[in-house]
């Protein structure tokens, strides 16, 4: 007898629609609308007589959707590998202060760098993430418990805030306006020369959580259960902190900090499926975090003739109701009793 | 057959608790672990399942060292039920014990049918298959707790450690439970020793006691009439205890 899975194949064909209906939306809509027809023919390499749609299809739509389809699946699988590390449902990609470490280090960039390129940003955001990953990495080997390395996390995370508070204390006006804007996150400024990176960094971290998945379902029973089991928790704790790491750190640096997204869906993902299963949660999870961005993404650029909303804003409209909702209903929260 | 057998053993975190212990179990046989709250019974289950280092001394599981095993493979040879109440993270109570063939799949453990198999006979032993798609939320303390057995039987393990396992239950439940681990021993030949401070059911149930005796820093072994003839309840629990004891096993 195998457990009942029939819900799981409708999951998979409603996400699967999903994706692909607002993964197309986001081709075709924006302040250009641009006929369905003729954006199948510009994907399919058969350039529309329209030389601008070419363009705005190619240089700007297509790299933004795939750049919102893996940055929303980077981070939530981030988020549910943090919530289950961490067996806390209010986890998230930014409570390490991996990204607080990716935000000061592009504050240091941008605020006191005299010309900072792209490519100074990128590896700023690196440097940075990569500086409180090895800290929290360090605090994981002297700390055996998990709800005092998420305490260090959060402290790490305030330090940075504070450090980038007085980095735009002591900056000029225009600095500071540069770095507010890529602080409210967009998944356009991944360009069709760079996206090349970004879904290579993307995908490495998203086949290694696919590869996590026996052990994240280990340590939903507790560290010593999961040891008894055979896994070596310390080494499986390592290789989940690298793993949200690099997710984390390329999705801050290419796209700006953006919020939400790996704290609310693996709510979604759990509410969807019923179970906690990480062999049906993790794809379920990378999928819907996708389904999540592109709408995000849809809805900065559906908004107003005077430029696209800051993501940040939409994802907080789409994420806190659900955030919210978790906290008052005990049926998801009894995931982590 | 002697499964575990502990070699001038020290155990504690800092100072030992207890030491010199020679102890042995063996397979068919069922342990009850008694002691007062703090008298350190966990901390031996801890160290006997390979938690907690020795402070000195040795654990030989089959004969061998339990420091020189693989994680891998002594996740075969003994299986642990833990205190701790979890739902573990939503899971499905197939899919919690389909955890207990971690150690016998492969990297992305995927089930093959014979793990199929393993699992609904672990749910068959402790008899609840019925409630295999329901999340383990749903559960009773009672039926969670078979849960957990059922994940430790699917480890098909020899050696079963089970840290206070009635704590949670009512009188129904602790007796159902005592006599599933009597039966798993007995029909099995699990090795399986528990910790409790349920004396009635100990008694009624367990091959042979171990009393954790704190302030000798050692262990009492025996058969509840062998502990009989001795003061060890007396000492460790009160007079009044051990007179509820005499007249359970004497009738009087």
């Amino acid at each position: 007898m195998r457990p009942d899975s029939r819900k799981g194949p409708l999951v998979a064909a409603v996400i699967a629609l999903a994706l692909i209906v607002l993964f197309l939306a986001n081709l075709v809509a924006g302040p250009v609308k641009i006929p369905i027809g003729e954006a199948f023919r510009i994907l399919l390499g058969k350039l529309s007589q329209q030389q601008s749609w070419n363009q705005i299809i190619l240089q700007s739509r297509l790299p933004q959707a795939v750049t919102a389809l893996l940055g929303g699946a980077a981070l939530a699988v981030s988020g549910l590998q943090l919530q289950t590390l961490f067996k806390n449902p209010l986890a998230g990609p930014s409570i390490l202060g991996i990204s607080d470490g990716a935000n000061l280090g592009v504050a240091l960039a941008m605020l006191y760098i005299s010309t900072t390129s792209y490519i100074t940003t990128i590896a700023a955001a690196f440097i940075g993430a990569a500086a409180v990953l090895a800290v929290i990495i360090w605090f994981s080997h002297k700390i055996n418990n998990n709800v005092m390395l998420l305490v260090i996390g959060i402290m790490v995370g305030y330090l940075a805030s504070s450090a980038i508070s007085i980095l735009n204390f002591n900056a000029s006006a225009d600095k500071v306006h540069q770095y507010v804007m890529w602080g409210m996150g967009d998944f356009g400024s991944v360009s069709v020369d760079k996206l090349p990176w970004f879904v290579s960094f993307s995908l490495v971290g998203l086949v290694a959580s696919l590869l996590l998945v026996k052990p994240l379902n280990a340590l939903l029973l507790g560290d010593s259960y999961a040891e008894n089991l055979g896994v070596n928790v310390r080494r499986a704790r390592l290789a989940i902190l690298l793993v949200t790491g690099l997710l984390t750190a390329t999705v801050t640096a290419f796209c700006g900090p953006i919020s939400f997204i790996g704290l609310a869906v693996p709510h979604i993902a759990r509410l969807t499926l019923g179970g906690g299963n990480h062999r049906s949660l993790v794809p379920a999870t990378i999928f819907l975090g996708s389904v999540i961005a592109l709408l995000c993404n849809l809805l900065t650029n559906l908004s107003s003739s005077s430029g696209p909303l800051p993501l940040n804003a939409v994802t907080s409209i789409v994420g806190a109701p659900i955030i919210i909702y978790v906290i008052m209903n005990r049926k998801n929260l009894h995931y982590f009793n | 057959m002697v499964t575990v057998e502990t070699r001038n053993l020290s155990i504690g975190y800092t100072k030992p608790l207890y030491t010199g212990l020679n102890l042995q179990m063996h397979s068919g046989q069922m342990i009850a672990l008694l002691g007062l709250n703090g008298a350190g019974k966990s901390t031996l289950l801890k160290t006997l399942c390979g938690f907690l280092k020795p402070l000195e001394g040795d654990v030989a599981v089959m004969g061998k060292s339990l420091g020189s095993y693989q994680r891998s493979r002594l996740a075969t040879i003994v299986g642990v039920v833990l205190t701790e109440r979890t739902s573990a993270g939503g899971m499905s109570v197939f899919d919690l014990v389909s955890m207990g063939r971690y150690p016998h799949t492969d990297f992305l453990g995927k089930l093959k049918d014979s793990d199929i198999d393993a699992i609904n006979s672990a749910l068959n032993a402790v008899g609840i298959s019925h409630k295999a798609n329901n999340a383990l939320a749903q559960l009773s303390d009672g039926e969670r707790q078979k849960a957990f057995i059922a994940k430790a039987l699917a480890q098909q393990c020899p050696v079963i450690i089970l840290d206070e396992p009635t704590a949670f239950l009512d009188v129904k439940s602790r007796i159902e439970t005592m006599d599933l681990l009597s039966n798993l021993a007995h029909e099995q030949s699990k090795t399986i020793l528990l910790s409790t401070h349920d004396l009635d059911t100990a008694l009624r149930s367990a091959d042979m006691l171990w009393v954790a005796d704190s302030a000798g820093k050692k262990v009492e072994c025996g058969t509840a009439d062998e502990l009989l003839e001795t003061d060890i309840f007396g000492r460790i629990f009160g007079p009044k205890v051990a007179e509820m004891v005499y007249s359970s096993l004497r009738g009087k």
